[in-house]
């Protein structure tokens, strides 16, 4: 497990699995990771997935993928996936089916389905040991029903269900529920953050995670130019900022052991961050909220005292 | 063959054991649960070659019954009441999705208030689902329909999953001499599961995706009508292979004494026992009664039940369920099924009785077939669901009531 | 009068329909308006609709049978799927965002309008929103909104969705030179004779099951007609890095035999990740030449 095939962003495969022309928007962050995160798993995958703007590069008649896609439900895409893998397995071992027919299972989710409506489900998963990969693609929000708050949202962001007002300045007054930890707990086999930004990092941790029979869960931060408030162009420049600010820290827990994957030597301040993205533009006009401002970057300092010492 | 004792639940966790099912997601609900005990049991020992795995909730179970169905998986499962209901999105989904797979649901009224004997809203409710509904009268009847279940939902005329209806106590915790089927016959009856668009590595597919545009989602969907309409040709074909290997049959709905009968009262499930049983004495009574017993509630059997109930002056409807505000589930389907014929009932009389198990005497079975035969005398219809309610019941009521308010 | 709205996800083809509903409800009319965006998203095909009347409409839902259509995303009249012109017939009027005049096979006389509004949005909002220019025409060519209805409206509608003060001031600036930009036609003997007869549906067993089994087909549906802004690779400053390969979100960009990108125009939404990470600069963004 020590030698690694990616060194560089040269090392990235060639091969595509997902084609040109979906219907998700025009520099989507979702989109970017599944695409790298489908090379580093190779080919022979079913994703499975649950209700989330990634359930809309599938419409009937077209999908993206050249690998297999089974939408099932919003609270429930990992039973969907312990479904897959269990048939899998009792037919190959019954003979009924050839072992070359096997797949990789992975669920595709976003922050909604994670981290409210199916945590349930993806408890249950974990705690079964069920071999499976899961990627959710975290944009913070409700993206595919127009931006509302998730449990998974920021505080100080505003959505479409938390908007900045006189009565609530601060837009969304709840913090970010923190899914790594909660996996964690579970101590399953591997859990890991990933960027669009940092690819070498997100493929050697898929590499890693392959080695590993069991839960193997992976948590990205999407940018979203439509939800966020900024150009799609933008869209890596922020999932970069958002960790070289430290909000995003990359990281990975072997059975529930966690190491820091890319500590960032010199943090680049959170409003740097903040106010490049519409969604936070009321910490800053018409008068700058110091307080909230101060509040987000002393919780991200915390949590590095803690890393670093 | 063998004959032995056995409850409902082991008569169909026996019969997901003759059918080789491959995989038995499971969550654990009063009364289906001995069906699930069985089971594992049985994985647990190497007496059956499955997977057995508890899941977190109905709705997780349902979602990897269906993805495994899809997969290509012969699967089984059971549940009951809230629990149907608590997976209820996912019957539509597997339905959609073209999955058959059999889920026996062991009845159980619907809470509030919250209580464990049968009545039928659980299962009725599901009937718009998409899935095929077998409702079995006794023990015998519960093991042979999840066979048939089988054959007709994997059938490719068909391809929709199937819910085997038992009810809760009457039938899952009661012992009965049952004829236990020898493997080879049953191997024989229910050839192996042939998935179609199998989820494999040398053939992608992409499955259970949106589907947007107003007229494709109208045609798939009259797509699985039209199959669910073909299960009823299947079910009869599947019936004469039975008969040949079982020397018994089932047809889509089953007539007592209905031949020369003018009143016929309408019922499916356990309780039409108790309905058979209250035939025979209002017979001996001199009333000229039948009992029309619906096997098959999906697809429903429109021409057999025109076939036993034209001509007759009464038909007495008893559900064992409410739609509240309207009355019985089933009385208005089959009022649609006799409309039109010249000679058709000259009263549909709608019943409700045995909600939440309340049990059904041969006097309520005798005071609903002579309102109906007064409405007929009088040329008139009936006023609205008619509840069957005892004097005993009423007094018993009462003295509950007193003692909650702490008179 | 029914009026059907065609764009992209973005561009504010819904609000657009809504400050034609608006300033008719000022003007005293019955209007109805509302608009389809379902799987698709910013840059995908959204349709909106508008119906007004001097009577209460009964009509709902899709317009078939639309007195006018505006295109605001002129790529849309070759995108087969959307279906741009589809029940307009003879005396109905085509308004297209476009400078010059694009050839349209379509056998009936409709009334044709071309106008660079994108150009207009750009020189006074500076972006390709739509939403003040394509409503403000849309009053105009209906020839009974006055002018103030329209300012009225585009105030209203925009101040609804937060927009600041200064960025309504200068929607209502663009407004008005676009209410300016088109004069009304008036419309002539509209009928329309769909056919629309009744089939039964057969059933198609195992066909009839909504699985895919043509997987990785998208690129037929050519994202490439999104695109306002394209990425243009300078050769001579391309380094052959490969960055613009891997952060490309959609696969549009493949790599040679010796490590250069190629950009698959067909697809390209025009997103310009690739612009923005290219250490060298080397991709250049440029407007989509086709309808400026």
């Amino acid at each position: 497990m020590s030698v690694t095939k990616y060194r560089t962003i040269k090392d990235v495969p060639r091969e595509e699995f997902l084609v040109p022309g979906t219907p998700l928007c025009a520099g989507c962050g979702a989109l970017l990771v599944m695409r790298l995160f489908h090379k580093a798993l190779g080919g022979d995958v079913v994703w499975v997935n649950a209700a989330g703007c990634i359930t809309l590069m599938a419409t009937f008649p077209y999908t993206p993928l050249r690998s297999s896609w089974f939408y099932t439900a919003m609270p429930s895409a990992p039973a969907g996936a312990q479904g897959i893998r269990d048939a899998l397995d009792i037919l190959i071992k019954k003979g009924k089916l050839d072992p070359s027919e096997n797949l990789k299972v992975v669920v595709i989710t976003g922050d909604g389905a994670a981290s409210d409506i199916g945590l349930q489900s993806t408890s249950g998963a974990i705690h079964r040991g069920l071999d499976f990969f899961y990627l959710c693609v975290d944009n913070e929000a409700y993206g595919n029903t127009g931006f509302q708050a998730s449990s998974s949202s920021p505080i100080g962001s505003g959505t479409a269900t938390t908007k900045p007002t006189p009565l609530y300045p601060m837009g969304n007054v709840l913090p970010k529920k923190d899914l790594f930890e909660i996996w964690r707990s579970h101590k399953p086999p591997y859990v890991a953050t990933i960027s669009p930004s940092h690819v070498v990092d997100a493929l050697r941790k898929v590499e890693k995670a392959l080695n590993f029979k069991g839960p193997k869960l992976f948590l990205a931060l999407c940018p979203c130019p439509t939800g966020w408030g900024m150009e799609p162009s933008e869209s890596v420049k922020l999932a970069r900022l958002a960790v070289e600010a430290g909000i995003w820290p990359l990281k990975e827990a072997v059975y529930g052991e966690v190491t820091h994957t890319y500590i960032p030597l010199k943090r680049r301040p959170v409003e740097d961050y903040l106010k490049a993205q519409r969604r936070f533009a009321h910490l800053f006009k018409p008068v700058k909220n110091e307080g909230i401002i101060a509040e987000i970057q002393r919780q991200v300092d915390e949590y590095w005292s803690k890393v670093e010492r | 063959m063998v004959l032995k004792m056995l409850t409902g639940s082991q008569a169909v966790a026996w019969a997901a054991r003759l059918a080789r099912v491959d995989y038995i997601p499971a969550y654990p609900i009063t009364p289906q649960t001995e069906i699930i005990e069985i089971l594992s049991e049985w994985v647990r020992k190497g007496e059956m070659e499955a997977i057995f795995v508890q899941m977190e909730s109905e709705h997780s179970l349902f979602t990897a019954a269906g993805t495994a169905a899809a997969t290509g998986a012969r699967v089984f499962t059971a549940t009951s009441s809230q629990g149907l209901l608590y997976g209820f999105e996912m019957l539509y989904s597997i339905a959609g999705w073209r999955a058959p797979l059999v889920l026996v649901n062991v009845a159980r009224a619907v809470a509030a208030p919250i209580t464990l004997e049968p009545d039928h809203n659980d299962v009725l409710a599901a009937r718009d689902s998409g899935f095929l509904q077998f409702h079995a009268e006794n023990v015998q009847e519960a093991l042979d329909l999840v066979l048939f279940a089988y054959r007709v939902a994997e059938d490719h005329r068909v391809l929709l999953p199937a819910i085997v209806n038992i009810d809760g106590f009457h039938l899952s915790f009661t012992r009965e001499r049952v004829e236990l089927p020898e493997q080879s016959f049953v191997d024989e009856f229910l050839p192996e599961y042939n998935p179609v668009n199998p989820i494999r590595a040398s053939e992608p597919v992409a499955k259970g995706i949106p589907v947007l545009i107003p007229p494709l989602y109208s045609f798939f969907k009259y797509q699985m009508h039209m199959a669910s309409r073909n299960a009823l040709n299947v079910f009869r074909e599947a019936a004469k292979d039975f008969e040949k290997l079982f020397s018994r049959t089932y047809a889509p709905v089953e007539e007592y004494m209905v031949e020369d009968a003018d009143t016929v009262i309408v019922m499916s499930n356990s309780f039409a026992s108790a309905g058979k049983q209250a035939v025979s004495a209002l017979r001996e009574e001199g009333h000229k009664v039948g009992l029309l017993k619906i096997r098959l509630f999906r697809p429903f059997p429109t021409d057999d039940i025109i076939k036993s109930l034209r001509g007759k002056k009464c038909v007495v409807v008893i559900d064992q369920n409410i739609s509240v505000g309207k009355g019985g589930i089933m009385c208005p389907e089959i009022a649609e099924a006799l409309y039109h014929l010249e000679d058709r009932p000259r009263v549909i009389l709608p019943v409700i009785a045995g909600l939440g198990g309340k049990s059904i005497s041969l006097e309520e079975f005798r005071y609903a077939v002579r309102v109906a035969e007064r409405l007929a005398s009088l040329k008139a219809g009936p006023d609205g669901p008619l509840l069957l309610f005892r004097e005993d019941e009423a007094i018993l009521v009462e003295s509950l009531l007193k003692t909650a308010s702490g008179g | 009068m029914r009026f059907r709205f065609h764009g992209r996800g973005g561009q504010g083809i819904k609000t657009a329909g809504r400050i034609l509903g608006k300033a008719a409800f000022f003007e005293g009319l019955f209007a109805q308006d509302f608009a389809i965006y379902g799987a698709e998203r910013r840059g995908a095909p959204i349709t909106a609709f508008v119906r007004l009347s001097d009577a209460p409409i009964l009509e709902r839902g899709h317009i078939f049978n639309p007195s006018y259509v505006l295109v605001a995303a002129p790529s849309l009249l070759f995108d087969p799927t959307v279906k741009t012109l589809e029940g307009m017939v003879e005396g109905a009027v085509l308004f297209v965002n476009s400078s010059r005049e694009i050839p349209i096979l379509q056998p009936k006389k409709v009334h044709m309008i071309f106008r660079d509004v994108t150009g207009l949005a750009l020189k006074y909002v500076g972006k390709d929103i739509l939403s003040a220019a394509m409503g403000a025409v849309a009053c105009k060519l209906s020839g009974t909104i006055s002018l103030q209805s329209t300012v009225d409206s585009v105030g209203e509608e925009l101040a609804d969705l937060g927009l600041e003060p200064d960025m309504i001031e200068k929607n209502i600036q663009l407004a008005k030179e676009c209410y300016l930009c088109v004069e009304s036609v008036g419309l002539s003997g509209l009928s329309y004779k769909p056919s629309h007869k009744v089939v039964e549906v057969q059933y198609l067993g195992e066909k009839g099951i909504p699985d895919l089994l043509s997987v990785g087909n998208t690129a037929f549906r050519k994202t490439g007609s999104w695109r306002v802004f394209t990425p243009i690779i300078d050769r001579n400053l391309c380094t052959a890095c490969g960055i613009c390969y891997v952060y490309c979100p959609e696969s549009c960009v493949s790599l040679d035999e010796q490590g250069y990108p190629a950009v698959d125009y067909d697809n390209c939404k025009g997103c310009l990740v690739c612009a923005i990470e290219c250490p060298r600069k080397a991709i250049k963004t440029g407007r989509e030449s086709a309808w400026s």
